[in-house]
């Protein structure tokens, strides 16, 4: 079981999380039905798929034994291809979906920039969205109304904050999203190259207040990203996935050039 | 401060346990504003805004009137009819409502659900809160129609009215049970989904909403009996306007089958939070 050293924020054990892919072995309830019948009876259940073994079923690990250690302050970079597990990892993080084994611990709350906007509503005003969000988020009223002006100026959309979103632009519609979720910063912040948003004088002022939020040691930060760039700028760390597994972790430098030079070689 | 007091542990079995309800009071600013969005986005952009929560079981209640009191002639046992028919539709509607919008709840919000976490029974709960608010202004309604048909002395105020606000707790309690224990079936087999609209209109004939009680008898009556709505609207009429009989035990059973749900349907709703992002 994870208990927490002092210094760290995040401690993850021997994490596996099993997917299924393809049709499952019943989709409605007839067909449920018909394989609990089967099986009472001693049958072979009629919808299991002709020459696949039972206990198959298409399962294959998503992550497979991932140990990490993340310490307060520190800005990882996780870096890996398509289907490595980094958003699965993330999911897992922020209790989206539940581990198939292992554990994750963490010490205060978390906040994911991952998808800006989620839970706004469309026929809801900017103002009431950006509550909704907030208490989403875990805040209570009081503490949305004490950072309300700062979202509303450094969103840019002052003027239609009482204009339900759906009338909005998608520029307008990822500034005030964006805003809203980098003001209710919480000890843990997952982001993401949410920065490919809004226009280049924006994206400055977005990547700013990350870079702020990155150096000032009171942000623990997991960032997922291709671009090395701007892991560089944010990171102090990175890890390398690949199926599920994690192939290394180190430096920023390290990692990249791990991952620019042998990643296709490595075996997992 | 205590640093070890704010640590999360995420294990297999974290959603196992019972339904955190601390946690749900933790994010009660969230129930509240779910709950007035609820409210506001139902009847944003329409002509007769909030008018609607009380246009349905009226022109139900107008049809009923019609239909089963005009054509059929069905008795209502000497209310009025556009007053037994208000009071029927008006309590069964609490049920169906929660009843509905609960079954939707995975569906609906897999979007918000699958991208950040806050605790899922806020949803539902908001919704049995919205529709509780709905049957509080439809109550305000039946109120008048009673003063109305009052003032004729064809039905007279009973203070066992104050015992109403016990079966609309019930109601909203037993329809968002029942809506649960669907939603979350409902992320393994969609046929539930197309199934419960119709499920509930067989279910709401299988209660006295058009017909009283007292009117029928035999497997029916018995099989009436079972059923935990029809002693919540029997007794409805018979608390406001003392209309029909009082029944005592099969309104204490409906509250145990009220109760059993409500646990059930909170066990099941932890089991599907867990993973269903996976399945659905």
């Amino acid at each position: 079981m994870s208990v927490l050293n002092e210094s760290e924020a995040i401690k993850i054990e021997g994490l596996y999380k099993k997917y299924r892919t393809g049709q499952f072995g019943a989709s409605t309830l007839l067909e449920s039905l018909e394989n609990w019948l089967a099986r009472k009876r001693g049958l072979e259940e009629p919808n299991l798929k002709i020459g696949v073994p039972k206990l198959q079923n298409e399962e294959f690990w998503a992550l497979q034994g991932i140990d990490l250690s993340v310490n307060e302050g520190d800005r990882l970079g996780i870096i890996g291809s398509n289907g490595a597990g980094k958003s699965t990892l993330l999911k897992l993080i922020c209790r989206i979906t539940a581990p198939t084994a292992g554990s994750i611990a963490y010490r205060g709350r978390i906040t994911s920039m991952l998808e800006v906007g989620t839970g706004f509503n469309p026929e809801m005003t900017g103002r009431e969205n950006i509550y909704l969000n907030g208490t989403i988020l875990g805040l209570t009223e009081r503490q949305i109304d004490e950072r309300l002006d700062e979202i509303i100026e450094f969103s840019e959309v002052a003027d239609f904050i009482d204009t339900p979103v759906k009338r909005y632009s998608s520029g307008m519609y990822v500034k005030l999203a964006f805003s809203v979720t980098s003001h209710f910063d919480s000890e843990i912040m997952i982001m993401d190259e949410v920065l490919a948003v809004g226009d280049a004088k924006f994206r400055e002022k977005c990547m700013n207040r990350m870079l702020g939020m990155a150096k000032d040691g009171k942000h623990t930060i997991l960032f997922v990203s291709h671009n090395r760039e701007q892991v560089e700028m944010l990171c102090n760390r990175a890890v390398v996935l690949k199926k599920g597994r994690l192939l290394m972790q180190g430096s920023v430098k390290e990692a990249f050039d791990f991952y620019e030079n042998r990643y296709n070689d490595a075996d997992v | 401060m205590d640093r070890n007091t704010n640590i999360t542990l995420i294990t297999p079995d974290i959603f196992s346990k019972s339904v955190d309800l601390k946690e749900v009071w933790r994010y009660r600013d969230l129930i509240k504003l779910l709950f007035k969005r609820n409210i506001k986005v139902q009847y944003r952009q329409t002509v007769f805004g909030p008018l609607w929560i009380i246009v349905n079981p009226l022109m139900t209640s107008v049809v009923f009137t019609f239909v089963f009191g005009g054509f059929a002639k069905i008795s209502t046992g000497g209310v009025p009819h556009m007053l037994f028919y208000l009071m029927g539709t008006g309590m069964w509607n609490l049920f169906s409502s929660s009843l509905n919008l609960c079954a939707g709840t995975f569906r609906d919000n897999q979007s918000t659900y699958g991208k950040v976490y806050y605790p899922r029974l806020t949803v539902p709960i908001s919704q049995a809160l919205t529709c509780i608010f709905n049957f509080i202004v439809v109550f305000g309604f039946i109120l008048l129609f009673q003063a109305f048909y009052a003032l004729s002395g064809e039905v007279s105020f009973k203070s066992t009215m104050l015992l109403v606000p016990l079966l609309a707790l019930q109601s909203a309690c037993l329809g968002s049970s029942a809506g649960i224990i669907i939603s979350s079936l409902a992320t393994k087999y969609k046929d539930l989904l197309l199934a419960v609209t119709f499920l509930t209109q067989l279910w709401m004939y299988a209660t006295p909403i058009v017909y009283p009680l007292a009117d029928t008898g035999g497997w029916m009556y018995r099989l009436l009996l079972v059923n935990p709505m029809t002693p919540i609207i029997e007794n409805f009429r018979y608390f406001m306007i003392g209309a029909g009989r009082f029944l005592g035990g099969w309104w204490a059973l409906s509250w145990v089958v009220t109760l059993a749900l409500l646990y059930l349907s909170l066990r099941m709703f932890r089991k599907t939070e867990k993973t269903f992002i996976d399945v659905i």
